[in-house]
């Protein structure tokens, strides 16, 4: 067995442990979102365990070039033979299809945006309200029971 | 006034069955569900003074659930998603058919994602990872997040909210959807009450707290009393219960089977005391009678009483001493029965569960027992409580729950024909 190809059967005994699927149902083309029906919180998951298992971190930027298992395995040759961990070269599907080849990540790093970037603005209004504007209302209020 | 609200389906998760038919089997037949508390990893079990539990024993999440829900989801959600789908199904509701939006969601949760947040926070400190924190923490922990789960699993896009009021927030989710569906707010109310809490912390701090039963630990089966001069605390439990309401006219269009009328509804607090209710029983009177008024009936109409009796030496007492301070002369003629004799306190399950019964009662005629009802004690003694189930044709029936926060609701439950 060559190195490359185990790479690629620790990922599948990997994906396939954490979907509770056998291995064997676990293929290269398959499509995280798509076929593997991964939804982003499943997705983060599963990248916590291929960073156990192959002992790395995955940056972000790099997760959001994995649309199937096989990109996965091709990151993951890259990293182990030295190749930094860098927004890795997106892999041209071959027929543009929407939903299966959607990046698995696409929402959740939409949901990580919980950092104060000038993005995350939405994110966090919805998520509690501005604290600027909370203590604008609330100061009068304190002022006026005090008074 | 707007529409009548009638119950069209019903779902259980309990410790003494999954699914309504086994729940209400064992329920007449006065099987306990209370057993030993399992083991807590290396947490010393002699010292913590209830060892008792209503544990859902037989649940396998994998049989009901998709593998990563199975895995990930919090236990109560697993219980409220299972309910909920029974109920539906039980309603021969199709979505399909449906208009999304008049479909809402109501669920009560005391405790929510106790069992993942013990966990996770455990696991935290152990691991000192916080990188690998579960990603599906923060959408768990919030207290909606069943009522979302149950939205998307069955596409139901009406109103979603959450009522958190302890032991009787699932009583209040079915009052509230009374509500939505009268005032026009939905048509159809999918109604879930769901906890999962035996864990390590909480089943320690009800004990600290004084409020579990802790004379029974080599006895589980003894430990759920309610009304029993022997009682010494209520035992925790788990569960969930969910009720399929909607409005008449929209049960009738579709042909759907009716169980019971949802006739009345009140909420209440004592503005008393964080966890004793008050001695007189005078607060629960009060909303009792409320309830009766707003089904437009009247304290002699009353035939049964789906108690909270949780076991508890003074919550057993003060709740009779309500009841009869109520129902005066009539106080002698109703059937009264404690459903967690059988299963413990499921907490905001309790006011589904106890709905469910009534419900049940309504349909079949029969009451079911109040078990280990063995020593009546004087303080709370009336002739309608047994330890056998008891046949009446049931008209009008009360179901209370009480939670902790002085909080009282009472449900009035009506036969349909």
């Amino acid at each position: 067995m060559t190195a490359n190809n185990d790479v690629a059967e620790r990922l599948r005994a990997t994906v396939a442990k954490e979907l509770k699927q056998d291995v064997s149902s676990i293929t290269p083309e398959h499509t995280l979102r798509g076929d593997l029906k991964l939804n982003s919180l499943d997705a983060i998951e599963l990248m916590f365990r291929i960073e156990e298992e192959f002992d790395l971190s995955i940056p972000d930027d790099d997760m959001q070039g994995f649309v199937k298992v096989g990109d996965v395995i091709d990151y993951l040759h890259r990293r182990l033979s030295g190749e930094p961990a860098a927004p890795a070269p997106k892999t041209a599907p071959p027929v543009a299809v929407a939903a299966p080849t959607t990046p698995v990540f696409k929402t959740a790093a939409a949901a990580q945006r919980v950092t104060p970037t000038p993005k995350a603005a939405d994110a966090q209004s919805r998520a509690t309200p501005a604290p600027k504007a909370a203590a604008k209302k609330a100061k009068p209020k304190a002022a006026r029971r005090r008074a | 006034m707007g529409k009548r609200v009638v119950i069209t389906g019903l779902g259980v998760v309990s410790p003494i069955g999954t699914g309504v038919a086994e729940f209400w089997k064992a329920a007449l037949a006065g099987t306990s569900g209370i057993s030993a508390v399992p083991p807590f990893d290396s947490l010393p079990l002699e010292a913590y003074r209830s060892r008792v539990v209503g544990r859902v024993r037989d649940f396998d999440p994998a049989a009901h659930l998709d593998a990563t829900q199975a895995e990930r989801l919090d236990r109560h959600a697993q219980f409220g998603l299972v309910a909920a789908r029974e109920a539906i199904d039980d309603s021969a509701l199709k979505m399909d058919r449906e208009v999304p939006h008049r479909v809402g969601v109501i669920v009560g949760a005391g405790m929510g994602a106790m069992t993942m947040a013990e966990r996770e926070l455990t696991r935290l400190y152990l691991e000192l990872k916080p990188n690998r924190v579960a990603p599906g923490f923060i959408p768990a922990i919030t207290m909606n997040s069943l009522g979302g789960l149950i939205a998307i699993a069955h596409g139901a896009k009406g109103p979603n909210y959450t009522i958190s009021t302890a032991c009787s927030s699932g009583a209040h989710a079915i009052g509230q959807a009374l509500r939505s569906i009268r005032s026009a707010q939905a048509d159809v109310v999918i109604v879930v009450g769901a906890d999962a809490s035996i864990t390590p912390l909480v089943l320690a701090a009800f004990g600290t707290l004084r409020a579990l039963s802790q004379r029974y630990n080599d006895e589980p089966e003894r430990a759920s009393r309610p009304f029993d001069r022997g009682r010494d605390g209520f035992v925790l439990g788990e569960g969930a219960g969910a009720l399929i309401l909607e409005s008449l006219p929209h049960a009738r269009k579709r042909r759907a089977k009716i169980y019971a009328e949802v006739a009345g509804y009140a909420a209440t607090s004592e503005a008393y005391n964080m966890v004793i209710p008050q001695e007189d029983g005078a607060e629960m009177a009060a909303t009792m009678a409320m309830a009766l008024r707003d089904a437009r009936t009247a304290p002699p109409q009353v035939d049964y009483v789906n108690a909270h009796a949780t076991s508890t030496v003074r919550g057993d007492e003060v709740e009779i001493r309500g009841i009869r301070r109520l129902l005066k002369a009539r106080a002698n003629k109703v059937l009264i029965s404690a459903t967690k004799s059988s299963i413990g306190h499921t907490l905001s399950a309790a006011g589904c569960i106890g709905a469910i019964a009534t419900t049940m009662a309504i349909q079949s005629h029969v009451v079911h027992p109040t078990i280990n009802y063995e020593d009546p004690d004087p303080e709370c003694r009336l002739p309608g409580i047994a330890a056998q189930p008891q046949e009446r044709r049931i008209k009008v029936a009360l179901v209370n729950a009480f939670g902790f926060g002085s909080n009282n609701s009472s449900l009035v439950l009506k036969r349909y024909d």
